[in-house]
């Protein structure tokens, strides 16, 4: 009975039903798009994530020059295994190489189930003491074995130990004995009983053949001391770098250019500046030195080669400076055969010569790629796939050998990003269902008043309060499932109308549904709270309508002020988390394998800016409207003016209430249209900051051309305001001090035009302004500026001589006595990181180095400037010259975060279309239910002879009051939110963004917002003239 | 008794299309009420009698015939003269108060004055004007409170205040004394007469009251929107 009352009730009245609904539907519409959002981004994560590496895995033989050295690992027993019993278990290393092993180290690791009989270890029959009561095999918790030191050709070494098995096993295969050996030469644990290690060329075969794997190849080097490689009489002093790898390998490594000739088996590339250095062409033949080969070994050139950004070649695989960029410019490359005949075999006589005094040993590693459209997919899910790959690859020839798995890592970051993200836009989002619920609650408190005779309508024919209480708690259910489930099939459609279908299709089904099932929970929840607690209200309440107002209490938040109280909260909070650093965080970096890590914690504090401050400035505006004044004559001298300053005056609350709404809604998009803002804002800086301006360019190896200081001049092109050239590579000299010295990425540039290009940040120099500081460089040529690290290592101050040397690993090196002139924190224009800035004049004259790149600021940061520009230098010098030149758009920051890669701004596309939609649908509401609560005043205005144009303006004035305060009031709360968001988000910028408030843009949404006002309410007023006034004027 | 004073209703007829067809809420009707008298319309409910004071008071507009109250043909009007012929000459009173809560009961008075002199030339003079009657109703001390504060017999009060402030030359009363018990019915009712008396003004009661109906100078009874009695016929039959 109550249900088909329920039902018809709603469909009977469809407008009522559909503006109760709409807030639902709108609210968690929002809410849902923002979580199917960063379902659908997380695929864009996956991208950024993996796209700048050069190698997904290498698989890293151990033993590159082979390795004779076998572990056997016998346990003497068969059948079941009583407890108590004592078995023995032997281990047999022997060497079957034609070179000794140094440092051999035997450990033998005992199971769980296995205790070690003290006193019972031998090696090679003799007793091996113990280390307490551990065995000498596998001592203390690190576990450590037995140093055994070289095990010379032909050498075998027997050890023995016993065990008691402490419960009764059904064979000894229970137990899992973890014996391992390890050598100078093989430092990666090679477990007993491994299987024969596979060749290079067997590895690669069986690795490619793995599901999800695109290619394995082969890449050896090996690097080579100054003067290896020569050409007749001319010899190159610097260091070489001697690669073996095919024709499938560069062209699956497309950063490998060939720049003349092709590359044949049998014969050698030769690269851009090594040609140069030896004037050798193709056809001309090269000399190179081995150690281990009595004479320098002939090769032909076949080819000449740009490997100057050939990452894959030169990204180091050493731990301390992992993927750092360690051009070597004299290289030569070979094919693997070759490479194995002569080099492998050279190095490996050279072993057996000289032992420890081999400084380099040849690399050998298998490059996998895997399917990388198989990757099309959230971090966690393509880390799955990754990991799977790995293992597999592992799998093969197991117990040798090591795998770099560089795409697991960094998808393992990826994936820690990502979850971050998805928290963080949680957090965005719950304003979304927050307006749901508050935009419910407002709907139902009106349409609750205009229930009321219905109400009294039912209670006379006999209708008891529970019986309305259960009649709201189904029109509730009703509405928010039905509002609900309507609005996540919108945020999913919205979601994929911003993102793409193609984008929302590589999320995860599971991520989806629980996004949706998250959404509709938390608007069902919301939404249906807010509507039931607003009719409850109505129901409690007095039936008569003036003794109900007399009676009403104002609500909880006013009587307890809890807006005040939110708001003092909020500054405490923002004082502490200010003094603590909260707002730091911790920065992520993809290369670093770090995930960024933000206080989610703080991200309460916009939220609850928003809300407390909304309610404060409502609480001021109904105290500003309590105290509003007359126009200054007789009562009713300004009609509209009269009625207007009395119905505010009088009904404060009524204004604050819409103004509240109206505050939220756009205080929302200031906060999202400030923070997007802010958030491109930043991700310029950050690209210029790292790049060091807006257009970086690059000689060409390759070119002929002697590429100066001058050079500078030829890049001045239209779009091109200033200059500079720079010189910086990394390990480019060595610093020294009394106490310590490394080699270091030292940067020279032209301090005068270098301050006019590079882009500084108040914090680059400690206690000096980056003017001051390139000015004292200007003047100060045997100057040099110290980073705060490379200072604390040199244990260097300022004024303190240091010892630079220039031209590290060339014949021009040379050492100069400087001092340092001051320190910095961080340089833009080196992301790689570098330790000292010098005057460039100083380096030339010492070293006579030609500029790395040059720097060039455009004539503004519009983008069609930087186009302009670029075009200009590519038909201009770079017609002429080889160069490669880069962008603040194009540049691909190696310590930005994944989260970076997130399209905020189709994020905040829909936050803003939403924000707009519910803030039409909240004014609409406002004024429809202004125009239902006081239909009865306005006939009774016109009954009395006021003009209907008098209501109209009166209706407007109202409505349009709280359009203006609560669109005022909304762009400072708005304001204060986005001012935290940015803040809270820091971590995801290398710099520290500003913030940044599009004036334009936050009066144009201000303008939609009043002018929707006044539209809906010159529309509502229409709605007057069809009252019947007779009618309403006899209702009691 | 001036024939062409007053209150002329010429087949007057209003009709409303519905679902089941067209229902016609007055038949085309006909009466004149003469300039200061008073009448009273009686009838049973929905017979016409609030539609036909819609229309005398210009709220409506009839689907045909004519209403003419003294010189002025007030179905002819628009809609922005028949506001201004309301503010100037009409005095309106319904069952409900129908007072703006957001003005004191000196304000809801001294509005309908206001808009009377067209915002001109009230001042100290309307106050104490609109304090006067409220001394005369015996709310001197309620001036400056809101209507929610006020009982319903002196909320009533109130409104029969608001409709006589500006002196009109027609009084129309919609069941006025519906709300209120027997004493303070009489009361609202002698106001009426009283105030008629003193302005001189023709008053147009819908009541139900029979007691209060026969204390008017003229009765007339509708059903189905016809007019089925007038005392005044009968008198002159």
């Amino acid at each position: 009975m109550l249900s088909r009352y329920v039902w018809r009730d709603l469909v009977r009245n469809p407008r009522r039903t559909l503006a109760t609904m709409v807030g639902v539907t709108l609210g968690v519409g929002l809410f849902s798009a923002v979580l199917f959002f960063v379902d659908g981004s997380s695929a864009s994560m996956t991208q950024r994530a993996v796209a700048p590496l050069p190698i997904d895995m290498q698989r890293v033989l151990t033993a590159p020059l082979g390795d004779g050295l076998r572990l056997t690992e016998t346990v003497h027993t068969s059948g079941p295994v009583p407890s108590g019993q004592s078995i023995v278990v032997q281990l047999g290393l022997s060497n079957s190489g034609a070179v000794p092993a140094n440092e051999v180290v035997l450990r033998s690791g005992l199971p769980a189930g296995a205790t070690y009989i003290p006193g019972s270890a031998t090696l090679d029959g003799k007793p091996l003491a113990d280390n307490g009561t551990d065995t000498p095999l596998a001592a203390g918790d690190a576990k450590t074995g037995v140093n055994l030191g070289t095990v010379a050709p032909g050498q075998t070494i027997e050890a023995t130990y016993d065990v008691v098995v402490n419960a009764s096993i059904t064979s000894v295969d229970a137990l899992h004995f973890q014996s391992s050996f390890s050598s100078r030469e093989v430092v990666v644990p090679v477990a007993a009983n491994a299987p024969e290690p596979l060749g290079l060329h067997d590895l690669a075969t069986r690795i490619a053949a793995l599901d999800g794997v695109a290619s394995a190849d082969e890449l050896s080097f090996v690097d080579l001391p100054p003067g290896s490689l020569a050409a007749g009489s001319a010899s190159k002093t610097g260091p070489v770098r001697l690669f073996g790898f095919d024709s499938a390998y560069r062209e699956r490594y497309r950063d490998i250019h060939l720049v003349s000739g092709s590359q044949v088996p049998g014969e050698a590339l030769i690269s851009s500046e090594a040609a140069q250095a030896l004037k050798v062409g193709v056809g001309d033949s090269v000399a190179v030195r081995l150690p281990g080969a009595p004479q320098p070994i002939e090769m032909r050139i076949s080819g000449i080669a740009d490997l100057s950004r050939a990452r894959a070649l030169f990204e180091s695989r050493k731990g301390e400076n992992l993927e750092d960029f360690l051009y070597t410019r004299d290289s030569i490359v070979i094919d693997p055969q070759m490479f194995a005949d002569t080099v492998v075999s050279a190095f490996q006589s050279a072993t057996t010569t000289r032992g420890d005094l081999l400084k380099s040993v040849p690399i050998l590693e298998i490059d996998v790629r895997v399917i990388r459209s198989r990757l099309n997919a959230d971090p966690a899910s393509a880390l799955a796939q990754t990991a799977r790959i790995g293992a597999d690859v592992t799998a093969i020839a197991k117990g040798q050998d090591y795998l770099l798995d560089n795409i697991s890592n960094t998808l393992h970051v990826a994936r820690d990003d990502a979850a971050v993200a998805k928290r963080m836009f949680i957090f965005l989002g719950i304003p979304g269902g927050l307006l749901a619920a508050m935009l419910a609650a407002y709907a139902g408190s009106v349409l609750a008043g205009a229930q009321r005779r219905e109400q009294a309508i039912l209670r006379i024919r006999g209708a008891n309060r529970r019986h309305l209480l259960r009649m709201l708690a189904l029109r509730t259910l009703l509405l928010t499932a039905a509002g609900s489930l309507i609005g996540v099939g919108i945020g999913l459609s919205s979601a994929a109308v911003v993102l793409g279908s193609t984008a929302m299709g590589r999320a995860s089904t599971t991520s989806l549904i629980a996004s949706g099932l998250a959404a509709l929970t938390i608007g069902f929840l919301a939404t249906g709270g807010a509507l039931y607690l607003a009719g409850r209200r109505s129901i409690s309440r007095e039936i008569n309508e003036d003794r109900a107002r007399l009676q009403s209490r104002p609500p909880l938040w006013r009587r307890a002020r809890l807006d005040l109280i939110g708001v003092a909260t909020v500054s405490v909070a923002t004082i502490i988390a200010i003094r603590s650093d909260a707002f730091a965080g911790t920065a992520g970096s993809v290369y670093n394998g770090r995930g960024v890590h933000l206080t989610l914690g703080l991200l309460v504090l916009p939220l609850g800016a928003w809300i407390a401050g909304g309610l404060v400035l409502a609480r001021i505006v109904a105290f500003g409207t309590r105290h509003l004044r007359d126009s200054g004559g007789q009562p009713f001298s300004k009609l509209v003016w009269g009625l207007f300053s009395r119905s505010v005056r009088r009904r404060p609350w009524a204004t604050a209430d819409g103004m509240f709404v109206v505050a939220l809604i756009v205080g929302l998009g200031t906060c999202v249209t400030s923070f997007a803002a802010s958030y491109d804002a930043a991700k310029s800086a950050d690209a210029r900051f790292s790049l060091g301006s807006d257009v970086r360019v690059t000689p060409s190896p390759t070119s002929t051309r002697n590429f100066d200081v001058a050079y500078s001049d030829a890049l001045h092109v239209d779009g091109i305001a200033a200059v500079t050239p720079v010189v910086f590579s990394l390990q480019n000299s060595v610093l020294q001090s009394e106490r310590n010295g490394d080699a270091a990425n030292v940067a020279a540039v032209d301090p005068a035009s270098f301050v006019a290009v590079a882009p500084f940040d108040g914090s680059t120099f400690v206690n000096m302004t980056p003017e001051a500081a390139l000015a004292s460089l200007s003047k100060d040529r045997t100057g040099v500026f110290l980073s705060t690290k490379m200072a604390d290592f040199l244990s260097l101050q300022v004024g303190a001589p240091v010892q630079v040397l220039f031209g590290k690993g060339s014949d021009k090196q040379i050492m100069s006595s400087m001092h340092v002139i001051g320190l910095f924190e961080r340089l833009p224009a080196f992301p790689e990181g570098a330790q000292a800035l010098i005057n460039i004049s100083q380096q030339e004259s010492l070293a006579a180095t030609s500029p790395n790149f040059y720097l060039a600021r455009t004539l503004d940061s519009s983008p069609t400037t930087l186009r302009h520009a670029v075009t200009n230098l590519r038909a201009g010098p770079g017609s002429i010259d080889s160069l490669q030149i880069d962008t603040r758009e194009t540049a691909l920051d190696k310590d930005q975060s994944s989260l970076a890669a997130l399209n905020i701004h189709g994020l905040l596309t829909l936050d803003s279309s939403y924000a707009l939609a519910m803030g039409v649908v909240a004014i609409a509401i406002f004024v429809f239910g202004l125009l239902l609560q006081r239909r009865r005043e306005y006939v009774t205005m016109r009954a009395q002879g006021v003009h209907a144009r008098e209501i109209r303006t009166l209706i407007v004035a109202e409505t349009g009051g709280v359009a203006i305060t609560g669109s005022i009031a909304g762009v400072v709360v708005g304001i204060a939110m986005a001012f935290f968001f940015v803040n809270i988000l820091r971590p995801l910028f290398v710099l520290a963004p500003s913030f940044e408030l599009p004036i334009n843009k936050i009066i144009i949404m201000t303008a939609l917002v009043i002018t929707a006002t006044a539209a809906t309410s010159i529309a509502a007023t229409s709605l007057i003239n069809r009252l019947k006034p007779t009618d309403l004027l006899r209702d009691e | 008794m001036n024939a062409g004073n007053g209150v002329t209703v010429e087949s007057l007829a209003v009709a409303h299309q519905t679902a089941s067809g067209v229902v016609k809420a007055l038949d085309g009707i006909s009466f004149h009420i003469a300039a200061g008298t008073s009448a009273a319309i009686v009838g049973p409910s929905g017979c016409g009698k609030s539609t036909l004071l819609g229309l005398l008071g210009g709220l409506d507009v009839p689907t045909s015939g004519t209403v003419r109250v003294d010189a002025t043909t007030i179905s002819s009007l628009t809609d922005r003269d028949r506001a201004k012929y309301r503010r100037l000459h009409l005095g309106l009173v319904y069952q409900a108060d129908n007072l703006l809560p957001f003005l004191t009961v000196a304000e809801n008075i001294t509005l309908q004055l206001a808009l009377h002199n067209d915002r001109d030339g009230h001042g100290d003079s309307a106050i104490a004007r609109t304090r006067t009657l409220l001394t005369r109703l015996g709310l001197e001390s309620k001036a400056d409170q809101l209507p929610d504060q006020l009982s319903g017999g002196q909320r009533q009060r109130v409104a029969v205040a608001r409709a006589i402030i500006h002196r009109p030359q027609l009084i129309l009363a919609d069941e006025p004394t519906g709300a209120l018990d027997s004493a303070n019915a009489t009361l609202v009712v002698d106001l009426l007469l009283q105030v008629r008396a003193e302005l001189g003004a023709t008053l147009v009661m819908v009541t139900h009251d029979p007691d209060s109906a026969i204390r008017l100078d003229r009765v007339i009874t509708l059903r189905d929107g016809s007019i089925v009695a007038d005392s005044e016929l009968s008198r002159v039959v």
